[in-house]
This record gives structure tokens, C-alpha cells and sequence, in this order.
């Protein structure tokens, strides 16, 4: 091999490591909980058009426009009752208003509608776990925390749920 | 000197009468001016105009895999003023409908979250649904788009005047152009009359042998409009001449000419009279003043003068005359050039039909008002042009008004005819987000306004037991196990119970007694005898508590015969406490008003969803699956009979003598109630499977047509059991009626039916094994 082959393959080698490294920065996972939840593969025309309101309402409250959020959340749910991703969508505006009866009867409604898809079980136990810490039911809330860690060890959220209410 | 000194008096006495004379008639003149000044100032400087409120139904969305047929797509285009054209859709409102595909351009419409700038889509359709939707002309896809919603009612005192203001700065001066080319093209130079003007107009007036010409600027119009009556006397254009320089005197140019954009009346749309060029611009041209271009400019100009012979929708040839005239007119005063000329002339003009007649929807429409009225002013509410959205369904509240009427025909056919009129209402609601969907409170708005649905104080009959024996499947606070489960042996026997000294026995519609039976049969069959005594064995208070956690707060009696519906109920709130049945325990609070914005387009108020879980999950559903037996098997069975046949679960209710006749019902996703009875409680010999159920069943056919069939999903801590349905226990290969039945977890039964054959030595193994 001469010097100015081994040259090529050595620039052609770190090119490629720097490339796979940037490539894998860029395809790095989102954190769990930013991730869409994909669709069922059986959902109504309603139900789709709903999860991409839900979408759209998630930008909203990106923006700061909460009410206007909600009203985008509503028209979901008004359009697919049956839609898991509207229900969570308002479970998780209850959550930011503080009302977290609210939200535990929508993480109840979205419970109802996955079964036990494990896509969403650990979503629906951190909606719980944080709206039960927020009634004042710690013995729940660690619970539905410790649910979300049994699905998603690393979850940021729902370890720190769990210090905050760990037995004194 | 004497004869000097005579003549000399009365000569001064003359002139001291003269002066005196004058001086009044300049007083009174004074005061005639004063007056004027106050009445133009008065009137100019406060609130020009009083906007009613706009009440809107809720916008139709729009998405892959909608059936565009069964949501009445084209009903509710030609409702909103869109019309059919037979090339691509150019400008907003229009549309072209195929076989395989609807393309229209949408309106420009403000809503409480965003504004939207009409742009064209397209709908690629197969088998009537909508298969592709993409946004033209650079097809990229969409995943839903909003019709503008309905306008149902407005708010007003006196007359409908839709109005929607503009400011000057926001209205393009092509219009402003325009509109003073034609009307006054000496606007910014004369001080309120323009000589030159009148002298022509006399001049026109008299070769013409009638009084045609008036010669009015544009601020008398104004004038008189504003002000004065449209009586052609001479006093009345002198005053007008006089007011108009006032105004002229007293006010800028600009701020007359915005008040005249406003106020210039411009059609009619339905009831609604069309005012100012913010309201005519959506009418005819479906977008906001600010994207008028020349040719619609000038359209809206030439009918000024006169709206109805020149209304494109009505006289298409002659409104392109006045138009064009008004295009010549500003090329003659160099307001465009002949290019510009050229092609405005050569634009077609909008020949979109008069907008379908919208659908009413009075009682809904009273319902909101009432609620506005909480929060708003009445003056406000007609004067101040807020826009209301609302959840109204126009086409369900349209095919539910449709099947009542139907329905209503149909009973008085075969009942006697008495003096008062058969009544009847509908509830649709929505259970998940209390959204009201349809509501007619009465058979006809134009003989009486009395809401039987939110007015009125009903018995309910036997639609209040299902609340009754929820109350008897709760778990009990202190024990956390419920006393009844759906196989629980009720007996269904004579029972004689004693209430303030007088005894009284319940009796069923067939006169019988069935003996022991199992809560689901009771309820299925609707046996009053078993449900008073279950009510007794829990206690009539329970069931208060259970019904007012559902949202009943009218008084209720705690008598035994409560749980056949003897205290009256208000029907909206007995719909409400069903919804919250069939919503899994969760109360939603019946919601007609959404949200509330002013005329500027700020959100005034906002209503969300409320919820609260006020009963169990798996305790309400199994109500839900006591009443889907209803339906399957028991007094409800005649929504099968008659076709309907989507998941439901639903409660026949009639009451003593026949006073009323009840259905309420639901799939997953909607609920109805229906009543049918007289106002003055004439017995209407029929019960409510008879009566009220054909008309539920035609509504519910008719709303949730193309709405994909969901079923009701058992909640966790249910558990299901194949039971056999006369001995309530678990039912083995040869009971011929097994049924799969729903239990608290933890209550399902654990014996065998013994009643039925089966392989004995299974049998045996089982009592062995335990």
C-alpha cells in the first residue's frame, strides 16, 4: 500500500467513524416522553385525524398557547372519544392546571382504551403517579412510579416523582 | 308734530316688533341648529352601531377516511353560501363536486384560536369517503380541515343587523375608490353638500320629468341613514343638508367615511340584513374586506344604489352592468388605468346561489342565550357583535328535528285527538365531553317556547330504577362490597310497604308477579315490585345519594315508590346523569357554549370540559351492561326489531296513567334522550317502547350514520363470566341461554348451574374440587 493510498483509507476511515458518530447523534432517540405515540394500526379515520390534532395542540402549548391547546384537545376528544391520544393530550393539560382529579379520570379513560400496550402503560402510570402526588397520595404515586421505572429504567421524570415522594 | 310724533311710534314700535321677531326666529333657529349639532355629535361620538351577537354552530372537520356523504357535506356547503362552479374553484366559497373528487375554496373565517385565510383543498373521494386530502395548487397533504361553522341565531333587540366592523386602514383603497366614484367623487373636496351635484341632479331630474337624481354626498347618505327616516320630503333633505355639514364641520373626512363603510346596507342573508362592507364582503365574496381586489370592488360599489336589483346572487347580468359602470367610472376619474380596466372587466362576476336557508335551532338557541345572559349584559349581548361557538351538530340537530316530527305524526295516528297538542323533545349529547349535539325542547318553537327538555319538572318512570339499582351494585362504604351483583336473586313478588300511614303495593304493567328472579331480569324486564324491594333493602336514601352524584338536584321524595320515578325529574339532567353512566362514572357537565369572543377576536371566555369521577368505573359499567340486556332481550328490544343495530345500551320509562313515555339510550359515543307526552299530563295511553323508542331509534340511526361502530370496553376490575341467566351461577355446556355477564372483581359467582344437564361426572368433579 503506498503513502498516498494508506493516506485515502486512513482520511476514508476517520470520515466514516466521524460521520457514523454524527449520525448517530442525529438519529439519537428523543427522550421517551417526547416521542409521538404511533397510532394503532387499526385506528378509525376519526381517531387519526385526531392524534394529528393532538399533534397540532402540542405545538400550541410549545408556543405557550394553553387555552388555545386545550380547545385543540377538545376538538380531539369531541371528534374520537375513543381516541387514547386526545385523552392522555387532556389528561396531561389537567395535570399542567392542577386539576389532578381530572387528570387521574383521564389517565383512568386512556387505561381503558391501550389494554395493556406497554407503549403507553408506563405513559398512563406517570400521568398517574404525578397527578396522585399532587391529591396529597404518596403511597399511590410511588407506586405508579415505581410502575413507569419497572417499564422505563431510565425515566428522568418519574425517578425524580419517586424522591419527592419517598417515605420520610 | 304730533301727527310726526304718531307716525314716529308706531314706525319704532314696528321695528322694536321687527327686532323682537327676529330675534326669535334667530333663537329658534339657534335652538333648530343646537339641536341638530347635539343629536349628529351625540350619536357619532358614542357606539355607532349595535351588532347583535353571531351564534355558531360547531365547524365540521374534515379528514381522510370521512364519510363525506353521511356528514352532509354538500348539505352544509350550500348553508354556508358556497356555491357550485364548474372549473377549478378560484376564489373562496366556491366548489366543484365529482364523483371521485370535491375541491373547494374555504372561507376566510376568524375562530377563537387562529384566524384562517381561505386557500383551496381538495378531496379525493372513493365510495363516498374521503380517500386523500391535500391543499391545492401544491398538493400537499392535510390531515383535517374546518368548515366555517353554521350561524344559527343572532342576538338581537330589534332587527338582525349583521354588521361586522372595519377600520378604515383595513378596508383597500380600490374599495374606498370605488365606492366614491360612484357616490361622491367630490367626497374630499366639498363640506358636507356639493352644489355642483344638486345642480345636476335638478338638471337630470327635470329632463327625465321625475325625481330620480338626489344628488346626495356620500355624508348625507350617511346622514341619513344615521339619523333621519327615509320619507322624500323637502324638510326632511334640509335637515339631512344641514346635519351633513355639521358632521362635515365637526368631524374628519376619514372617520366619516369609515362610519359610512359600516353603516351602508348591502343585501340580506336570510333574516340577517347585510351592513357595511366588512358583512357584504363575506357574503358575496367569502373573504375579509382587506383581499378585495377591483373587479369585486367594484361589484360591491354598484350595489349600493340598490342591493337587490343588483345582487349577484339574484341578477347576475345586471350586477356585472353596475359593476362595470363603476369600472368605467374610476378609469374616467383615472382611479385605474385601462390595463387594470381590461382585466376587471373581463373577470367574471360571482354567480354563487343565495346561501341555503340555515338551520334553526330556537330551544338550543334560548338555552344559550339564558346561559350568555349569566355573564353578559342583554345590552351587551345585542349590541356589542360578540360571536358565540357553540357544540350544536347542525345536521344532527336537523335529522333529529326530523325524526321527532316524523315520530310525533306517526303516535298522534294512532291515538284520539284532544284539544292540547302531543309534545315531545329530544337531548343528543355527547357523554365524553357533555357536548350538547341536538336539543328541541318542544314540537313547535312558534306555538310555544317552553323547553320541555330544560323547563320542565317530569316523572320519569322507570328510566329512574337503573339509577336505583346502581346504587345497590355500589360497593358499600363500610364493607367496600357491593350488596347486589347482576345475578343477585331479587324477588319480584307482592310487597306492601307503609308510607306516612298509608299502604301501598307496587304492581307491574302486566298485572304479574314473576317470583325470583335476577337484578339483570328485573331491570331488563323493568319489574317494579322487584325494584321497590331492592330499593328498600338498601335504603331509599342511598339512592338519593347515587342520584344526586349523578346530577339529579331537583327534590326528590324519599318514598319507596322513588325508584319507579315518582319525584319529578328536569329531563336535561336526567340525560346528564345518564351520560355519566355511559361514561364510565365521570360526570361532564351539558355544555352548549364553548367559547365566547368580542368583535375584535379576543377570547372573551373560554369553556372547557369539566369532569369528575363520581362513580366507579366498573360500577357504571355495570349499569351499561344491565341496560345493553335492555336492549338485547328486555322492554328495549324494539331498537332491534326496528334495525338499529350498533352496540347500545338503553331504558324504556312510562309513567303512571300514561303520563309519559321515555327512551333514553347510548352507544360508546352518543346518547338521546327521548319524551313524548301532553303538556297538561293528558294520559297518552302508550309506553315509552311504544311511543318514545321509535323516535330514539330514528335519531340515533340518523346521527351516527358513518360513524365507525365502537363497543363498550369493560374497565379494569371487571371480570366476565359466562352465567346462566335464571340461577345467576356459572353456566355449564347445556344451559341453553348462557350469557356473558360483568362482575365487580372479586364478586363473580363461584357455584355451578345445576339446573341444566351437562356430563355428571364433570359435575361431581367440581363440587369435589371445589
Amino acid at each position: 500500500m503506498t503513502a498516498g493510498s494508506r493516506r485515502i483509507a486512513v482520511r476514508s476511515i476517520t470520515a466514516a467513524v466521524v460521520w457514523v458518530a454524527l449520525w448517530g447523534c442525529a438519529v439519537k432517540p428523543l427522550s421517551t416522553a417526547d416521542q409521538p405515540i404511533p397510532l394503532a394500526a387499526a385506528a378509525s379515520p376519526q381517531v387519526v385525524a385526531a392524534y394529528h390534532l393532538v399533534e397540532d395542540g402540542k405545538q400550541q402549548l410549545a408556543l405557550g398557547q394553553t387555552g388555545a391547546a386545550i380547545a385543540t384537545f377538545q376538538k380531539a376528544l369531541a371528534l374520537a372519544p375513543s381516541s387514547p391520544h386526545a385523552n392522555l393530550a387532556l389528561g396531561e393539560a389537567k395535570l399542567r392546571q392542577a386539576d389532578y382529579r381530572g387528570a387521574l379520570v383521564y389517565g383512568d379513560r386512556v387505561a381503558r382504551l391501550v389494554g395493556d400496550d406497554p407503549e403507553w402503560l408506563w405513559r398512563i402510570a406517570l400521568l398517574r403517579g404525578q397527578a396522585y402526588e399532587g391529591v396529597g397520595d404518596r403511597t399511590r404515586a410511588r407506586a405508579a412510579y415505581r410502575d413507569v421505572l419497572g417499564v422505563d429504567p431510565n425515566n428522568v421524570e418519574a425517578r425524580a416523582g419517586l424522591d419527592r415522594v419517598a417515605p420520610e | 308734530m304730533r301727527s310726526l310724533a304718531g307716525s314716529r311710534k308706531p314706525r319704532r314700535r314696528r321695528r322694536v316688533r321687527r327686532i323682537w321677531w327676529g330675534a326669535a326666529a334667530l333663537a329658534l333657529v339657534a335652538g333648530y341648529l343646537g339641536s341638530l349639532y347635539v343629536t349628529v355629535t351625540s350619536r357619532f361620538e358614542g357606539p355607532h352601531w349595535k351588532v347583535p351577537s353571531t351564534v355558531y354552530a360547531e365547524p365540521v372537520t374534515i379528514y381522510p377516511g370521512m364519510d363525506v356523504s353521511a356528514h352532509h357535506i354538500h348539505d352544509r356547503l350550500l348553508r354556508l353560501g358556497y356555491g357550485p362552479v364548474t372549473a377549478a374553484p378560484r376564489r373562496p366559497g366556491e366548489f366543484r363536486w365529482n364523483d371521485d373528487r370535491l375541491e373547494l375554496y374555504l372561507q376566510d373565517f376568524v375562530y377563537p384560536d387562529h384566524a384562517v385565510e381561505g386557500f383551496p383543498v381538495a378531496a379525493d373521494l372513493r365510495d363516498r369517503r374521503v380517500v386523500r386530502l391535500i391543499r391545492l395548487p401544491d398538493n400537499a397533504p392535510l390531515t383535517s380541515v374546518d368548515l366555517e361553522p353554521e350561524v344559527i341565531a343572532g342576538l338581537f333587540d330589534e332587527s338582525w343587523e349583521g354588521r361586522r366592523l372595519v377600520r378604515l386602514g383595513d378596508v383597500p383603497p380600490v374599495l374606498t375608490d370605488a365606492i366614491l366614484a360612484v357616490e361622491d367623487a367630490r367626497f374630499y373636496e366639498h363640506w358636507g353638500i356639493d352644489p355642483r351635484s344638486i345642480a345636476r341632479a335638478i338638471w337630470t331630474d327635470l329632463k327625465e320629468g321625475e325625481f330620480t337624481q338626489g344628488g346626495s354626498t356620500l355624508t348625507q347618505q350617511l346622514v341619513k341613514n344615521f339619523y333621519l327616516t327615509q320619507e322624500r320630503t323637502l324638510y326632511r333633505k334640509i335637515t339631512e343638508a344641514i346635519m351633513a355639514v355639521i358632521l362635515e364641520a365637526r368631524y374628519d373626512k376619514r372617520a366619516i367615511l369609515e362610519a359610512y363603510l359600516n353603516e351602508i346596507y348591502l343585501g340580506q342573508r336570510g333574516e340577517m340584513g347585510v351592513y357595511g362592507v366588512g358583512e357584504a364582503s363575506r357574503l358575496y365574496f367569502g373573504k375579509d374586506v382587506e383581499r378585495l381586489t377591483l373587479p369585486e370592488a367594484a361589484l360591491l360599489a354598484g350595489m349600493i344604489r340598490s342591493p337587490r336589483a343588483y345582487n349577484p346572487q339574484i341578477n347576475p347580468d345586471r350586477a356585472r352592468t353596475a359593476r362595470d359602470r363603476v369600472i368605467h367610472r374610476m378609469l374616467a376619474l383615472k382611479k385605474i388605468d385601462a390595463d387594470e380596466a381590461r382585466e376587471a372587466l373581463a373577470e367574471p362576476v360571482p354567480t354563487r346561489p343565495k346561501a341555503r336557508a340555515a338551520v334553526r335551532a330556537p330551544y338550543f338557541v334560548d338555552v344559550v342565550r339564558e346561559q350568555l345572559e349569566r355573564l353578559y349584559s342583554r345590552d351587551v349581548l345585542t349590541s356589542e357583535g360578540l360571536r358565540v361557538f357553540t357544540s350544536l351538530d347542525v345536521e344532527a340537530q336537523r335529522n333529529t328535528e326530523e325524526a321527532l316530527r316524523a315520530g310525533i305524526a306517526a303516535i298522534e295516528r294512532r291515538i284520539p285527538k284532544g284539544d292540547d297538542p302531543l309534545e315531545g323533545g329530544v337531548i343528543v349529547i355527547q357523554p365524553q365531553t357533555g357536548y350538547i349535539r341536538a336539543l328541541i325542547g318542544g314540537r313547535d318553537y312558534a306555538e310555544t317556547q317552553f323547553n320541555r327538555m330544560t323547563q320542565a319538572h317530569r316523572q320519569p318512570g322507570s328510566l329512574f330504577k337503573p339509577l336505583a339499582y346502581l346504587a345497590a351494585l355500589r360497593r358499600d362504604g363500610e364493607t367496600g362490597s357491593p350488596r347486589y351483583t347482576p345475578v343477585s336473586v331479587v324477588q319480584d313478588a307482592p310487597l306492601t310497604v307503609v308510607t306516612n300511614g298509608r299502604s301501598w303495593t307496587p304492581q307491574n304493567y302486566d298485572k304479574l308477579y314473576h317470583g325470583p328472579v335476577t337484578l339483570r331480569t328485573a331491570l331488563e324486564y323493568s319489574f317494579n315490585a322487584a325494584a321497590v324491594g331492592v330499593a328498600q333493602d338498601i335504603g331509599v336514601e342511598r339512592v338519593i345519594a347515587t342520584a344526586r352524584a349523578l346530577g339529579i338536584t331537583t327534590p326528590l321524595q324519599a318514598v319507596p315508590s322513588l325508584v319507579l320515578g315518582t319525584s319529578e325529574v328536569i329531563p336535561l339532567e336526567l340525560a346528564g346523569a345518564y351520560a355519566a353512566v355511559a361514561n364510565f362514572g365521570t360526570k361532564t357537565e351539558p355544555l352548549v357554549i364553548k367559547a365566547v369572543m368580542d368583535q375584535d377576536g379576543r377570547v372573551l371566555s373560554r369553556k372547557e370540559i369539566a369532569v369528575e369521577q363520581v362513580v366507579s368505573p366498573e360500577e357504571a359499567y355495570l349499569i351499561t351492561s344491565l341496560l345493553q340486556g335492555v336492549v338485547e332481550r328486555g322492554t328495549g328490544r324494539g331498537v332491534r326489531a326496528l334495525g338499529f343495530d350498533r352496540p347500545v345500551a338503553g331504558k324504556t320509562g312510562t309513567t303512571s296513567d300514561f303520563r309519559d313515555a321515555w327512551f333514553v339510550g347510548y352507544t360508546p359515543d352518543t346518547l338521546a334522550l327521548v319524551w313524548v307526552g301532553f303538556d297538561h299530563n293528558r294520559p297518552l295511553q302508550l309506553t315509552g317502547a311504544q311511543a318514545a323508542l321509535p323516535i330514539w331509534t330514528d335519531v340515533m340511526r340518523r346521527v351516527t350514520e358513518g360513524e365507525p361502530p365502537t363497543d363498550f370496553t369493560p374497565p379494569p376490575g371487571i371480570v366476565l363470566r359466562q352465567v346462566d341467566p335464571a340461577s345467576g351461577l356459572l353456566s355449564n355446556r347445556q344451559c341453553p341461554d348462557a350469557i356473558t355477564e360483568a362482575f365487580l372483581a372479586g364478586t363473580e359467582p363461584t357455584g355451578w348451574c345445576g339446573d341444566h344437564g351437562g356430563p355428571r361426572f364433570l359435575w361431581w368433579l367440581r363440587r369435589v374440587l371445589g
